[in-house]
């Protein structure tokens, strides 16, 4: 299991468009991916999950991976977050 | 026994007939939960659940295909995240596995769930986030309404006076191939889109009841007055009593009109009139061909896109106008393209102010070629015994016209490559309804083989009136002076071009209006096929000159009142004299 913390960079937040890229590349994995905000812990491989998050500018997720690909997983996802979602 | 005092409700009369029965009271309009939580079966509502989120993905790929170039970007990123949701399997799995452990009905654990996360977006200090809520309120209306009409579906009582506040054209689909005894609304005017489909299936219908929805209950016993605009709660013995004998009067009537059945529909002095019916259910096909042995005026094609929750395919457009061709042969079948408005396909945030002016008819088809050129094929296929006429909506210009012909040209030659046989010389025709196509009659003509005039959106565009707004409803009115002279204009263009002029509207089922359409030199008259033998009696009792004076005179007053007096009169003197 691999756990990382990530800040939220880019001023939109976690909107709708981001929350779809992240969902499709998780859907990639196998391993099993969560995003805990505030103590609420949702299934990153949910839309609707990553979306009640909430996720503003400038608030920290934590990112849980687990499973055999959980390296490659984690790598790749926490890069699109400190991208700022491609939004910067 | 409790006697219960009867009530009277009073509306516009909108379909004749009379009925007696129990009332259904069927509610859509806004989703919410009737159903019983205490008698949950657990398949039933995860299938439910299932039907409902498979017909709204359906529903909307089917608006972002067709809408697609119409829609900013900002819309079209709404609509694929809302495309996402109904994909989100995790969020699925959560739901059908609180409804197997809670037994709870789906359409609570879904909105419940969808509540939970509109919370937790509320509670964020971002705006942006915060408007991502309305995203979710459209995907759970959409969810909620597709799990409620699941339920309707298989919970519509036949046998029963459908009671509601309003209807919707695609509710009446859904009551299209059930028996009923009548409808009785809150809203709606005598030419909205129950008020025709209920006339079209013979039943009685009255609408305008201002809140009839409230006063009736599923215990209650009613009976329907389509001739009077009534309906009446919990009637006496006597007034059952009254009803019977009056629906025993009318059979009698039915059955007088019969003699006609077999006789040649030309007027006193043998001038033939072409007479046909309206068609939009295949239902109604078997009167049509046991009792009017006549073509069909005007196909109404947009029930098939109502009733799919997709455009239908070609080949299923295909079979449904083979069919029609075949089983009516060798009388004529007039099929109108799509006649569907944009309100009908377009996401409430890109909702039209007014839909009647807008993305609707022809207009919807020439920026959709694929979906065009699939009818144009799908009709062309089926004409391989030439007894078919393909008519457009919402002709409001010339180059319309053009722009038509040359898809129509395209749609020919696909299938000429393909050594399909068809009718190289098919008629083409317009329906008249936008005023601008009065006006300019006399060019478009030129390009087409037949007019129709379609009486009902030609009166309200021409005034101006919303036929289904009850403040100005008493506005629509369709013998007013413009009316009258706008239908002469278009004979007048029709004749001079030598093409043949129908009238498919409201107006041709109207015993008043019959010696006025004639005498203004109408070949043909397209009806709903209840009308269909009351109006061909009528015609063999005209006398063609006669008629001319009628609408000559009529074409001399300047009121409406006093047009329809006068209609209404001279139709009673020939009843009399005959």
């Amino acid at each position: 299991m691999i756990e990382k913390v990530v800040p939220i960079v880019n001023k939109a937040g976690m909107h709708t468009r981001p929350a779809s890229v992240l969902v499709k590349i998780a859907s990639k994995y196998k391993s099993d991916f969560y995003i805990v905000k505030d103590g609420f812990q949702i299934n990153g491989k949910s839309i609707i999950g990553v979306m009640s998050l909430a996720a503003e500018y400038g608030s920290n997720v934590t990112l849980i991976f687990d499973g055999s690909d959980e390296k490659k997983a984690s790598e790749e996802i926490a890069k699109f977050f400190e991208d700022g979602f491609g939004e910067l | 026994m409790i006697i219960l005092q009867e009530e009277i409700y009073k509306g516009l009369p909108a379909s004749k007939g009379i009925s007696i029965g129990k009332p259904f009271i069927y509610k859509s309009v806004i989703p919410k939960y009737d159903g019983s939580p205490e008698r949950v079966i657990i398949k039933r509502e995860a299938d439910s659940y299932k039907e409902a989120v498979e017909r709204s993905i359906r529903e909307l790929k089917k608006i972002f295909i067709l809408a697609k170039e119409k829609l900013d970007a900002k819309n079209l990123l709404i609509f694929e995240a809302q495309l996402s949701f109904l994909h989100d399997e995790i969020f699925h799995k959560k739901i059908l596995e609180r409804i197997r452990t809670e037994k709870k009905p789906a359409f609570l654990v879904f909105g419940e769930e969808i509540k939970v996360i509109e919370n937790m977006l509320i509670a964020s200090q971002d705006d942006y986030i915060k408007e991502k809520v309305n995203d979710l309120e459209d995907i759970k209306a959409r969810v909620l309404r597709n799990i409620v009409k699941e339920k309707l579906i298989s919970k519509i009582e036949e046998n029963c006076i459908v009671i509601a506040k309003n209807l919707t054209p695609a509710d009446t689909i859904l009551f299209s191939d059930r028996k009923l005894l009548g409808f009785a609304t809150d809203i709606g005017g005598t030419n909205s889109h129950v008020a025709i489909i209920a006339r079209s299936l013979n039943l009685p219908a009255v609408v305008a009841m201002g809140d009839i929805s409230t006063h009736v209950s599923p215990t209650d016993f009613l009976i329907i007055d389509g001739y009077k605009g009534l309906v009446i709660k919990n009637p006496s013995q006597e007034s059952i009593q009254r009803y019977k004998e009056q629906i025993k009067r009318n059979n009698s009537f039915e059955k007088s009109l019969k003699e006609v059945e077999k006789l040649p529909t030309e007027t006193k002095d043998g001038v033939k009139i072409e007479l046909n019916v309206n068609l939009e259910f295949n239902k109604e096909l078997d009167y049509v061909l046991t009792h009017a042995g006549c073509g069909v005026g005007l196909y109404r094609t947009e029930h098939m896109f109502l009733a799919a929750g997709d455009f239908p395919t070609e080949e299923a457009q295909n079979k449904q106008y083979k069919m029609l061709a075949d089983r009516l042969y060798p009388h004529v079948v007039t099929i109108r393209t799509f006649d569907i408005g944009g309100d009908k396909l377009l996401p409430d945030s890109q909702k039209e102010a007014n839909p009647f002016l807008g993305w609707r008819g022809i207009r919807i088809c020439l920026d959709k070629p694929d979906v065009f050129l699939a009818q144009l094929r799908a009709i062309l296929r089926a004409s391989k015994k030439e007894n078919i006429r393909i008519m457009f909506p919402m002709i409001a210009s010339v180059e319309e016209v053009w722009k038509i012909k040359e898809a129509l040209a395209k749609a020919k030659e696909e299938l000429r490559k393909k050594g399909t046989r068809f009718d190289e010389h098919i008629k083409i025709g317009v329906m008249i309804e936008v005023p601008s196509a009065v006006y300019v009659a006399d060019s478009i003509a030129k390009e087409v083989d037949f007019f129709s005039v379609g009486t009902n959106d030609l009166v309200q565009y021409l005034l101006a009136v919303d036929r289904d707004s009850s403040l100005v409803s008493g506005l629509y009115q369709q013998f007013h002076p413009a009316v009258i002279k706008a239908l002469a204009a278009i004979v007048k263009s029709a004749k001079k071009n030598n093409i043949s002029v129908s009238v498919c509207g409201e107006m041709a089922g109207d015993p008043s209006a019959v010696s006025l359409l004639i005498g203004l030199g109408v070949d043909e008259l397209s009806v709903e096929s209840s009308a269909f033998l009351r109006i061909k009696k009528l015609i063999r009792s005209v006398n063609f000159a006669e008629a001319k004076q009628v609408a000559a005179n009529a074409l001399k007053l300047e009121e409406e009142s006093k047009i329809k007096d006068y209609l209404v009169d001279s139709y009673n003197s020939l009843i009399n004299a005959n």
